[in-house]
């Protein structure tokens, strides 16, 4: 019995012998996953002026903090492994300087600046409002003054304030566009608003970010902005209705949707259901699902056969279409351009 | 055990014999029900905490597992959400609060000196209420309905519409979670306002048993407006009330207030007395007095009363005005500021002192290191343009369990360690222990590191899957391979404590030769702890041990083994530890336990929608519990007049002297927390509606209100009267003020309920009318309390069976009144409140 406990307490600290060295080829590989090349949406690599100045403060942060925890840190290992003494040769006035003085004085600098910071980020003069609108787990997107009614992509023109106005359908959700801004709640019982500058045309990529069950995981968006020229041209042309298309086998696809699809999608100048996301353009859309599948059209094939597969618990519910009317109606959402 | 069995053998003391039976608790299945001995609940508290705990870190790896590679598809996002949200609520309901109280009912006695905490029935009642709300949380598994709503629940997602009876299962278990809470709580002030060892004035307490007061007060205002939250969801989930219902004028965000309002607190209720043990380990380990007390004390003062003031830091982004908000910002820099004083107070007290790198002390130092981290990090979140960036991802997941597990759990396993000898009279192996800790401190690190950095790359919390398109994939698989680890290591860690309980080497009194008053006492302590009240003229008292000629021997060795016929123990001023009387307390009962049972029966028939069944069980309950309030202490007359003579404190005792008008004032305080959560529910919800009442509908009101609250006034009279009747010694007078006021009160509660029910709108009508209703009936609810209260000390006064001035009758009526007249200002407020604030404002 005493043999075995000595051999397992052997292999125990042998164990505890390597484990040095796991540890550090694990933090040299945290070090080099997060170095490679800058991520899509870090909150680092801002896209606008708000995130740039919010990531500013977060570097601020970052190297006193990092200072400040190192100094702890050698202080405790000074206390430890120091000359042995009978009394603390340190006490009130350490405590005092270390744990309330001088931390008072950073903490008062950060809150200066905070102060600051959140004075700049709620002025200036926004010049494009828009109105977004959560449902489960996707995005209504409305420009007022224009009848453009979009899901989960929004179109904005660069270098100009938006002020985004929001409001849920249903439960809590929260819009963020990481590169952009922080993010902002929306309540189903009062709007809320955020501002927003884009610095460069692009995409940049947004989430729903409270919590709120089911494909949560699965509710994003895309912002995309343009040139202020090309946006205007944008505006003109979404706000048009879409012509009657007159391919045959488009034209049936039209006369599907109508019987399949009309009861919950709206397109303008066909269905005025809103349910679900408007479709008026879909073809331009580059996501199926709220961000979750790229656009192609046998994703869409596989969407409208079953929706649940791709992004589950959504409240869209499977179709049985026969093969040519689903042929005929993949070809009129990809002519809605 | 050693120091127990060697002195049996040197000499057989039947006193001693005697009081060890009468202490012990009883053995068997009957005599496991009946316990209410603080240290078998204590450790009972403490073990069902770790299997929760196990169960939370098994539901972590799969949380980890999903996480480990973009677009896995191992869980769905039904198991994936309903995971997560019992790994969160586990971790912080059933977990952390309940593993603090089954420490604190085990230490705080043996640290000053008690017996027994000041309400043993109580404990047992609180224990089975735990035991049995954590069951029903995980019964939602049976019926394949598990909440996932997340460990916040936020509104509307967690009401009727968008969730299923899995919700029902978590509000109903965590209910009674808190009513355990709450009842520790209570327990653990009281003991410690009251029971310390004459002599240890409030600067000798220990800093921990000063966490523990502080946090004792801290629950009583946070987990209220939490079990007022969970009780006003239950009702718009069972029975039709439009609190959180958006449609009828509820409030999407009034949940995030009452829900924050305790969730803010709850994490310094976990922390407090995580840095009351790190105080203990490191004064030990350093075998020095720790620096900077009163710094210390004031910090975890401020971070207590502080933490109050933090709570809408959590809603940074739901949109509510900029300017304001910055105010929680800076407040919660002053925790940054409490915590820091600390922090610097410990690294002075271990100066020079060259600590021995044991396993208690290798968990403190873990505890640094990361809790630090998390500090730093916490002050990232606190400010708020930060926070709205990082609000709601994985950076705030990783701060969060860098300061619960660096903060809180390190510490627990330092000080289950630390206090292992006195837990189970047998040391831990060494080895393994150091192992354990090794791999989870190393685990910690690479899981909850990399966190910061997927947060801040925009991955969010409570996602299921992630794309690989965020760049956060190596980060992921690494977090979850660190799990693995830190699992290994905690698992190895319990494992290796639950072996050493049975196979460790035999514990000596005092291995770490500590300084407070537990490690006078043998390892494990003797059922009865101490054989008489110790002496105490220091913060340690084991190091400087009190003068022979300290006069408060004399007390203390006549209650040697004293009473032996009763349990009793000394009860002893606020401030100075003034021996002031012998406080009786209740031995081996099933009480509490068949309550519990009641109130479970009255959970699960709300759950089967059998609401006629719930009723019935909810009667038994409070019928069960009036019995067990009225049953009177078994006292042997002839003991109680022979120490009477002797002692030089009377035995039993009244008014702020005893402990149960403390437990009345406690209870007080928390009807008055709930009260005051509905009158800002009331005012909350005008503040955001167009019209009040909501949707034109008519107004109640006229001279019926009026006149249903007049007999309150009237009953002053009577309450005048009976008080008047006992100091002046008029038995008649007394009973008659008694009947007068249990007279004006039936007036109340009759004409409370005829009003209410011909209100011209019912209770579903909208926000307005439930909370309508729901603040003019919480008064009469509690009159019907009081009333039986005092009608319990009428017939007391009546039947003349005791003396007019013996202390329990005169306790009996002082609890019985405070609690009319506390009854009679809510009925009077709610008249104001519904009545006269909407004509004024």
């Amino acid at each position: 019995m005493t043999v075995k406990i000595k051999t397992t307490q052997k292999r125990a600290s042998s164990i505890a012998g390597i484990l040095p060295q796991v540890a550090v080829g694990l933090l040299l590989s945290i070090l080099n996953a997060s170095c490679t090349d800058t991520p899509r949406d870090s909150i680092f690599n801002p896209g606008g002026p708000a995130a740039a100045r919010i990531a500013e403060l977060g570097w601020e942060m970052i190297w006193i903090f990092t200072g400040y925890f190192l100094v702890t840190l050698l202080l405790l290992a000074l206390a430890l492994r120091g000359r042995k003494r009978e009394k603390s040769p340190i006490g009130f006035r350490f405590v005092f300087v270390l744990g309330i003085a001088l931390p008072t004085l950073i903490l008062v600098k950060i809150l200066i600046s905070t102060l600051q910071l959140t004075l700049d980020l709620g002025s200036g003069k926004s010049e494009l409002q828009i109105e977004i609108t959560s449902h489960h787990w996707w995005f209504e997107v409305r420009y007022p003054g224009y009848p453009i009614i979009d899901a989960n992509e929004i179109h904005i023109p660069v270098g100009k304030m938006i002020r985004f106005k929001l409001l849920s359908k249903a439960v809590v959700h929260s819009f963020w566009v990481p590169r952009l801004t922080g993010k902002r709640d929306m309540l189903p019982d009062h709007p809320t608003e955020l501002r927003m500058t884009a610095g460069e045309p692009g995409i940049y990529h947004g989430t729903c970010t409270e919590y709120c069950a089911g494909p949560h995981a699965l509710m994003a968006f895309k912002l995309i902005a343009h040139e202020p020229a090309e946006f205007e041209k944008w505006l003109r042309t979404r706000a048009e209705v879409p012509a009657v298309p007159v391919d045959p086998v488009v034209l049936k696809g039209r006369t599907v949707f109508e019987k399949a699809c009309a009861n919950c999608h709206a397109i303008r100048g066909l269905s005025e259901a809103r349910v679900g996301p408007d479709l008026t353009y879909m073809g331009s859309r580059t996501t199926i699902g709220a961000g979750t599948v790229p656009n192609t059209k046998g994703n869409m094939a596989g969407w409208i056969a079953n929706p649940q597969k791709i992004k589950p618990r959504n409240l869209m519910p499977r179709s049985y279409l026969p093969p040519e009317d689903l042929h005929s109606l993949l070809e009129y959402l990809e002519s809605l351009k | 055990m050693t120091t127990t069995q060697d002195r049996s053998h040197d000499k057989i003391d039947p006193a001693e014999q005697r009081f060890s039976e009468l202490w012990s608790s009883p053995t068997g299945l009957k005599g496991f029900i009946a316990t209410v001995n603080n240290r078998p609940i204590g450790k009972r508290y403490m073990v069902t905490a770790l299997i929760f705990f196990s169960i939370a870190v098994a539901m972590a790896l799969l949380i980890r597992a999903q996480l480990a590679f973009p677009r896995n598809d191992l869980l769905g996002p039904d198991a994936y959400n309903g995971v997560f949200t019992m790994h969160g609520s586990t971790m912080l309901y059933l977990f952390a609060v309940p593993f603090i109280e089954g420490l604190g009912l085990y230490l705080i006695p043996l640290m000053i000196g008690a017996r027994d905490v000041a309400f043993p029935r109580l404990s047992s009642f609180g224990y089975w209420l735990y035991l049995f709300g954590g069951v029903t949380m995980y019964a939602s598994f049976l019926f394949g309905q598990v909440p996932d709503a997340g460990w916040t629940a936020y509104t509307p997602l967690s009401g009727p519409k968008y969730s299923g009876l899995g919700l029902d299962f978590w509000l109903l278990g965590l209910s009674m979670v808190e009513i355990a809470g709450l009842g520790a709580a209570v327990e653990i002030v009281v003991t410690i306002l009251k029971f310390r060892a004459p002599g240890m004035a409030i600067h000798r307490m220990p800093l921990i048993v000063w966490a523990y007061l502080i946090i004792g007060v801290m629950i009583i205002f946070a987990f209220t407006p939490l079990l007022l939250g969970t009780m006003l969801l239950e009702m718009d989930r069972s029975f039709g009330t439009r609190f959180f219902d958006v449609d009828r004028g509820g409030s999407s965000l009034l949940w995030q207030h009452l829900f924050w309002f305790f969730g803010h607190p709850e994490v310094y209720i976990i922390f407090l007395p995580a840095t009351g043990v790190v105080t203990s380990v490191v004064e030990t380990f350093s075998r020095r007095r720790v620096v900077a007390y009163k710094l210390i004390l004031a910090a975890l003062m401020i971070t207590g009363f502080v933490s109050f003031g933090l709570w809408s830091h959590h809603m940074f982004t739901a949109g509510l005005p900029d300017l304001p908000m910055l105010f929680f910002t800076a407040a919660s820099f002053m925790i940054a500021l409490a915590s820091g004083t600390q922090i610097f107070a410990w690294i002075a007290t271990l100066w020079g002192t060259r600590p021995r790198f044991s396993v208690p002390f290798l968990y403190v130092l873990g505890f640094f290191f990361i809790f630090l981290n998390g500090g730093f990090t916490g002050v990232m979140v606190a400010t708020m343009p930060f926070d709205w960036q990082v609000h709601d991802t994985h950076f705030v997941v990783a701060h969060f369990h860098h300061v619960l597990i660096g903060g809180a759990v390190f510490p627990f396993l330092a000080g289950l360690h630390y206090w292992m000898p006195k837990l189970t009279g047998r040391m831990f192996n060494d080895r393994f222990a150091k192992l354990g800790f090794w791999v989870a401190f190393l685990g910690f690190n690479i899981t909850f590191v990399p966190m910061y950095f997927i947060g801040a790359f925009g991955m969010r919390r409570r996602v299921y899957t992630y794309s690989e398109d965020l760049g956060v994939t190596d980060l992921n698989l690494i977090s979850s391979l660190g799990a693995i680890l830190l699992a290994f290591g905690l698992a190895t860690t319990l494992l290796n404590l639950l072996i050493s309980m049975r196979k460790g080497r035999v514990a000596p009194q005092n291995p770490w030769e500590a300084g407070t008053l537990e490690w006078s006492l043998p390892s494990p302590p003797p059922s009865y702890g101490f054989e008489k009240p110790p002496v105490v003229e220091d913060l340690y008292p084991e190091w400087k041990r009190a003068s022979l000629e300290n006069p408060l021997h004399t007390i203390s060795e006549t209650l040697k083994f004293r009473p032996l016929s009763w349990r009793g123990t000394l009860v002893t001023d606020v401030t100075d530890a003034r021996p002031q009387a012998v406080q009786y307390l209740p031995g081996p009962t099933r009480i509490p336990f068949v309550a519990a049972v009641a109130l479970l029966a009255a959970a699960v028939s709300v759950l089967a929608k059998t609401y006629i069944l719930a009723l019935v069980a909810a009667l038994c309950a409070s019928g069960i519990i009036a019995r067990w309030l009225y049953r009177d202490p078994q006292i042997a007359e002839e003991e109680f007049r022979e120490l009477s003579a002797r002692l030089k404190v009377p035995l039993s005792s009244s008014g702020s002297v005893s402990a149960g008008w403390w437990g009345m004032l406690g209870l007080i305080g928390i009807i008055a927390t709930a009260y005051g959560g509905l009158v800002y529910a009331y005012y909350y919800l005008w503040l955001y509606s167009e019209s009040w009442p909501q949707f034109g509908l008519p107004e109640p009101g006229g001279l019926s209100p009026v006149l249903v609250t007049s007999p309150l006034i009237l009953s002053l009279f009577g309450v005048w009267m009976s008080k008047r009747g006992r100091a002046a010694t008029r038995p008649g007078m007394l009973s008659f003020g008694l009947t007068t006021t249990c007279f004006f009160g039936t007036l109340f509660v009759l004409g409370g309920i005829l009003v209410l029910a011909r209100v011209p709108f019912g209770i579903d009508e909208s926000a307005y009318s439930s909370i309508y209703y729901i603040l003019n009936g919480f008064p009469l609810l509690l009159a019907i309390v009081a009333l039986g209260l005092l009608g319990a000390t009428l017939r007391r006064v009546l039947s003349r069976k005791e003396a007019f001035n013996e202390a329990r009758l005169v306790l009996w009526l002082q609890n019985s009144e405070l609690f009319w007249l506390f009854t009679a200002l809510l009925g009077v407020l709610s008249y104001l409140v519904t009545q006269v604030s909407p004509h004024l404002i």
